[in-house]
């Protein structure tokens, strides 16, 4: 469902490659860990998989459209079909933490009664309950992260994309966040995630490609192979 | 776009004001200086239109017919200015009204003037009234091709100072208004800009989500317009009372030039607020609209 055809991705004036020769083929239902070091060219590939960079050249195809493709007017309405995760959660401070999530709703233009009724369903979902109320800043980063969790899956996207979302909490709340978005995964949404964490992704066991430099250096099932070993 | 985004939009933008009311406040007063500064503009604008179509409608020719013309001639000479479209009044004006008319302005004379009365010199004449003075050169040389029209009266340089100087205030209060317009709105853009800067986090949030363009600008709109039209009442106010405390410093009704007096309040303020308030809808939503293009791009 989401395929990169030989995608190569150079900033501006910059002469080295982000992203070079990269060809992915990601099924639906997937559990994707995008490795490698900082700088290896993750958060690129999320980007573009978001429509945010443009390749240099190459094909992104999702659901077999070309995204490259894609008319600027209908950017909106392809990412609805794609929930976002980052490092930094990204919650407005103003809005209640119910707040924050009936506002993807409402951008959509659900109708109140349906925000009534999923909001409370997803913060349960996140283990969040009795937080509805709360502003962000008094939340722990833990539940922040499932306050954006419980945004990003609001509107049922296939595609559920993570940028580090592990990458401000501690070992032991990072587990519990896998676990969610295992939950989610497990529902049937695809998830891409990139990391540098390998204590999680050897947990997991689950598909791993590993970037360096720009180029995909392995994709395999399994732990986060060493990059080492790998060269 | 559905009905019921229109109670998230208001709530954003009144959040968002209330959120930066210190620059709220700021543009709402720079709205205001902009609209009191045009506003006085306006009132003079208007004041020399009143005064100068209240001369002009005062304006009259003076058709003077040839001497010792035939009564059929001067029959004719009335019927073919009556014919006349431009005109709205036509006024015979015999050889004794004229001397009774002259000895009423040279009072100390009148009597040589009555001395006169048994060979009277003076001519006869049509005083004819126009419908628009701006027809009043048409309307002249019209009347000068008719037979036994001697010559034509009608204060030529008089007539063309007047109007030039209408030209005159109507161009600058175009010049005036487009300057103004100009900073109100830079004012406004960086306002809102201030504000979408606060709220940059938020916007590419909600293009994540996946929110149209337009979903992210319209409550920049309702702030900018909210804004602009807020000044623009506050404006109103100001104008208004110093209209009313100028028409009655001058007691209203004193003649000022040639008859003239200041455009009563009931015929300036209804046009200047009606101006302002779409003065205020455009400077604050093309200000707005301007301050949010470079934020939408993410
Ligand atoms: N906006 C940018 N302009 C220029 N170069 C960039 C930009 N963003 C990232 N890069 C470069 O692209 C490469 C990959 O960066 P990135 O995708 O952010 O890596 P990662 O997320 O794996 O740390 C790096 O060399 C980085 O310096
Ligand atoms: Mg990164």
């Amino acid at each position: 469902m989401i395929r990169f055809e030989n995608v190569n991705k150079t900033y501006d004036k910059t002469l080295h490659e982000a992203l070079s020769e990269v060809n992915i083929n990601i099924c639906e239902g997937d559990f994707v860990f995008v490795v490698g070091k900082s700088g290896a060219g993750k958060t690129t590939l999320i980007k573009m998989i978001l429509k945010e960079l443009e390749p240099t050249d190459g094909r992104i195809l999702i659901d077999q459209q070309d995204i490259t493709q894609l008319k600027r007017r209908k950017l909106p309405y392809y990412r609805r079909k794609i929930g976002v995760v980052f490092q930094d959660f990204r919650l407005l401070p103003e809005k209640t933490v119910y707040e924050n999530i009936a506002y993807a709703m409402e951008i959509v233009e659900k109708k109140s009664k349906e925000i009534k009724e999923r909001v409370p369903q997803a913060l349960k979902l996140v283990g969040l309950n009795h937080r509805g109320h709360y502003y962000p800043e008094q939340l722990s980063g833990g539940e922040q992260q499932r306050v954006s969790i419980a945004r990003a899956i609001i509107n049922n996207p296939k595609i559920i994309i993570c940028d580090e979302p592990t990458g401000n909490l501690d070992p032991k709340t990072s587990i519990g966040i896998m676990k969610l978005l295992k939950d989610i995964n497990e529902s049937g949404t695809t998830i891409i995630m990139a990391t540098h964490d390998r204590d999680i992704v050897d947990r997991m066991q689950a598909r791993v490609i590993t970037l360096a430099g720009g180029k995909v250096i392995s994709d395999k099932k399994g732990g986060y192979d060493c990059e080492d070993t790998c060269y | 776009m559905k009905i019921h985004a229109i109670k998230y939009f208001i709530r954003d933008s009144a959040k968002s004001i209330k959120r930066n009311s210190l620059m709220s406040i700021a543009s709402i007063f720079s709205v205001i200086a902009a609209l009191v500064i045009l506003g006085i503009f306006l009132v003079i604008a208007m004041n020399i239109r009143h005064i100068t179509s209240d001369i002009e409608s005062k304006l009259e020719l003076k058709v003077f017919l040839e001497k010792g013309v035939t009564e059929a001639t001067r029959t004719n000479v009335e019927d073919l200015l009556k014919a006349n479209s431009q005109i709205s009044e036509v006024v015979f004006e015999s050889k004794d009204d004229a001397l009774n008319n002259m000895s009423d302005n040279l009072e100390g004379y009148s009597g040589i003037l009555q001395g006169l009365k048994d060979d009277n010199p003076l001519p006869e004449s049509f005083v004819v009234k126009v419908k628009d003075s701006g027809n009043i050169k048409a309307v002249n040389d019209y009347a000068l091709t008719i037979d036994g029209v001697d010559y034509v009266n009608y204060g030529k340089t008089y007539v063309d100072a007047l109007m030039k100087f209408n030209e005159f205030t109507n161009m600058l209060s175009v010049v005036v208004l487009v300057i103004l317009t100009t900073i109100s709105i830079f004012i406004i853009y960086n306002t809102i800009k201030l504000t979408v800067f606060s709220r940059r986090k938020e916007i590419s949030i909600m293009k994540y989500v996946g929110a149209t363009n337009w979903y992210i600008r319209i409550p920049f709109i309702i702030e900018g317009s909210v804004l602009g039209i807020t000044g623009a009442l506050l404006a109103v106010l100001v104008v208004r009372n110093v209209y009313y405390y100028m028409l009655g410093a001058f007691s209203g009704n004193t003649p000022l030039l040639m008859g003239a007096t200041f455009a009563p309040a009931s015929a300036v303020l209804p046009t200047i607020t009606l101006y302002f308030i779409i003065y205020g809808v455009v400077v604050g939503s093309v200000g707005s609209l301007f301050s949010i293009r470079r934020f939408l791009d993410v």
